[in-house]
């Protein structure tokens, strides 16, 4: 049933019961109308009663006392017979009762209207009688007298002592009894009023409630379900099975909540290959840009290590000469000591100058001999064999090396070095050779950092090294972080460049870091890279596969 | 003829009650009326109204002589022991407050009283002793007929 037949049917059933209220009301009314003039009738009986009795009661005084009274008036004698006019005016007195108790009669009823006929009957025989006695009166007394004591004094006893009390009583327990009628109704008709205005007030608010609680459960199902769908969950369907407007807009509802559900997994499939995609683009970017980076870098070091070797070959040469020559003079040198023997002091501290210049020659062209030599395993990209190594060993060996150098040129220097080596880390494959010389590398970097800081700073600063490693699984991470003045980021992006170096000259080649980077990225497949606050600390992590990825 | 009749009886009768009971006033009734002998209460009852009936079916009718009759005087002084303006008082109250259904019925001689008594059933009067009509009975008063010693209307 649609909601519109509903509603048309609820407001005819109130219409109707509307209806029955006022036809109640009418019927009511007519009731109390019926009974009410019931009560008229019996009270306008008793008042119309009243005054028969009254005027009857009248006329009995008038003819009981007429002959005393007229008699008193004659000073004794008989009275003169009453005129014509007195006696119109008593006979239509008479008559006049005649007529009340005709109009009793038109209001009585049933077994009431017997006895009214009978009065009636009973007052014409006492009305003639009356008239017969004051029509004789003051002509014939006796007659009149006789009149009055045989016929009409008796009649009006019967009439005012039998007929009107009885009368009076009929028509008293008349007006009680349509009194009672009369309440009687109104009591019924009030009650079926109020009963039938009870009733429809249950029935309309019976229909209301439900019509009413139909249609709001069917809109809280749909606010429902339009909450849900607005709320994201487009899998809510509204399960309303009525066949009307509020079934059609839950069925919309469904199909709207169906079509965006399809539309929204579309959107998310897409999406999802969207994501997919641009993660593979971001990873194949990074990937590209390590490369690029990679092959820049292998590019310079390609064409540094060229022209390196380039002018290491052209300056061997000459320093092997200076070298081999300079050491032969030292020799000769040695030799013309002792060939001169004790002879002169003056040659011999001459001879001891030209020995040490030979030797500062040596000296110098042997430094020089290395750096041509660092140049041509730079040059060259590799070294070593690879072997299964324990990396925490390694590194602490070699740090501590570096340390005492650092102690070995100055005896001042002092540093903490606090360590904390990762023992689950196992056995690794590397080139231990060139791997110590990385850790070598970092770890002078380090304690150099932090001697110039407390030559600088003094006793308020305390020099720490920190020397950590740690197991990633496939790889091995090792954190060497020095509390010095850390490295500035312009210069960061430097550091690993050849011949790039931040020491004065000659205590600085600019190729430590360099190498090291080419043996950690190029010779291990792993990661070299700084973390540094200047000012606070500068930090080498190096990260190295444990075995797989090497050639 | 009827007329006559009547004259000679009351003629007769009035010289026999004069002999008989001079002064005296009668009681009398029909002389069908059960009763022969009243008290002196029973009398003033039936004359002041308070007992209307000899019997269930007999009413009292009062037959009394207009003002200035001795018989009335004597019955006013005796019986009623009231003035004439307290019997019309009395009388007039009465039938007023409907104490009876009637007052005294005024006869204005003895003839006509006697005439009524016959007619009337139940109609008592008072006539003087001497002139009581024929065929009418005088009632006793405490057992005495007027002319008794110790007769109350007298």
């Amino acid at each position: 049933m649609t909601i519109r037949r509903r509603l048309t049917l609820s407001f005819l059933a109130i219409l109707a019961l509307f209806s029955l209220n006022l036809a109640i009301y009418f019927w009511s009314n007519l009731r109390r109308q019926a009974t009410v003039e019931s009560l008229r009738r019996a009270i306008s009986a008793q008042v119309l009663i009243a005054s028969i009795n009254q005027n009857v009661n009248d006329l009995n005084k008038q003819v009981s006392l007429l002959s005393q009274v007229a008699t008193d008036a004659a000073g004794g004698a008989a009275p003169a017979g009453a005129d014509p006019a007195e006696l119109s005016v008593f006979n239509g007195q008479i008559d006049a009762v005649s007529s009340q108790i005709s109009e009793l009669s038109e209001l009585a009823e049933g077994a009431a209207r017997t006895k009214v006929e009978s009065f009636a009957k009973t007052y014409l025989d006492l009305g003639r009688s009356w008239k017969l006695f004051y029509s004789n009166f003051g002509v014939n007394q006796s007659k009149a007298i006789t009149e009055l004591a045989i016929r009409a004094e008796p009649l009006s006893g019967k009439v005012l002592r039998e007929f009107l009390p009885e009368l009076q009583r009929d028509e008293k327990s008349r007006v009680d009894a349509a009194s009672a009628n009369f309440y009687k109704v109104a009591r019924l008709t009030d009650r079926i009023t109020i009963l039938i205005f009870a009733l429809s007030s249950v029935f309309a608010t019976a229909v209301a409630y439900s019509v009413s609680r139909y249609l709001t459960r069917g809109l809280r199902r749909l606010k429902e379900g339009a909450e849900a769908i607005g709320s994201g969950n487009l899998d809510q369907r509204i399960a309303l099975p009525a066949k009307d407007e509020l079934g059609d807009l839950a069925q919309g509802f469904d199909a709207m909540a169906a079509n965006l559900s399809a539309a929204r997994a579309e959107l998310t499939l897409a999406h999802e290959q969207e994501k997919r995609k641009s993660e593979e683009l971001s990873l194949t970017l990074d990937q590209l840009r390590r490369t690029q980076d990679q092959l820049i870098v292998q590019q310079k070091l390609a064409s540094l290590g060229a022209l390196t070797a380039g002018i290491a070959h052209e300056i061997k040469n000459p320093l092997n000469f200076v070298t081999n020559f300079a050491e032969i003079l030292v020799d000769m040198l040695g030799d013309l000591r002792q060939d001169l023997g004790r002879a002169a002091e003056g040659v011999s501290d001459l001879l001891a100058d030209l020995e040490q210049n030979a030797a500062k020659i040596r000296e110098h062209g042997k430094r020089a001999d290395s750096i041509v030599l660092g140049m041509l395993m730079h040059s060259r990209g590799q070294s070593g064999a690879r072997q299964t190594i324990n990396l925490n060993l390694l590194l602490a060996e070699y740090v501590k090396l570096a340390y005492h150098g650092m102690r070995a040129q100055d005896a001042s220097f002092n540093v903490t070095i606090e360590e904390d080596y990762d023992s689950s880390i196992g056995p690794i494959s590397a080139i231990p050779h060139d791997l110590s010389r990385v850790f070598l590398n970092v770890a002078n970097n380090a304690f150099y950092a932090v001697h110039q800081k407390k030559l600088r700073a003094g006793d308020a600063f305390s020099p720490t090294l920190s020397v950590r490693t740690r197991n990633l699984g496939r790889s091995a991470e090792i954190r060497i972080r020095d509390n010095g003045d850390g490295i500035p980021e312009e210069i960061r992006q430097k550091v690993f460049e050849a011949f790039f170096t931040t020491k004065p000259a000659g205590q600085g080649t600019g190729l430590g870091l360099s190498m090291s980077y080419d043996i950690v990225v190029q010779e291990h497949r792993g990661e070299i890279r700084i973390e540094s606050e200047p000012g606070r600390f500068a930090e080498f992590i190096i990260t190295l596969p444990k075995g797989a990825g090497f050639e | 003829m009827g007329r006559l009749t009547l004259f000679l009886f009351f003629a007769v009768a009035a010289l026999t009650s004069a002999v008989a009971s001079a002064g005296d006033v009668a009681i009398v009734v029909r002389a069908d009326l059960p009763a022969d002998n009243l008290s002196f209460s029973e009398v003033r009852k039936l004359f002041t109204g308070d007992r209307q009936f000899w019997s269930s079916n007999l009413r009292v009718t009062l037959l009394i002589r207009a003002p200035a009759a001795r018989e009335r005087d004597m019955v006013l002084k005796t019986i009623y022991q009231m003035t004439e303006a307290q019997f019309r008082q009395y009388w007039i109250s009465k039938v007023f407050r409907q104490e009876a259904a009637s007052g005294p019925k005024i006869v204005y001689s003895n003839e006509m009283t006697a005439e009524l008594v016959f007619a009337i059933p139940g109609a008592v009067a008072f006539v003087d002793a001497s002139q009581v009509p024929k065929g009418l009975k005088v009632l006793k008063i405490d057992g005495r007929l007027p002319g008794e010693k110790g007769y109350p209307l007298h």
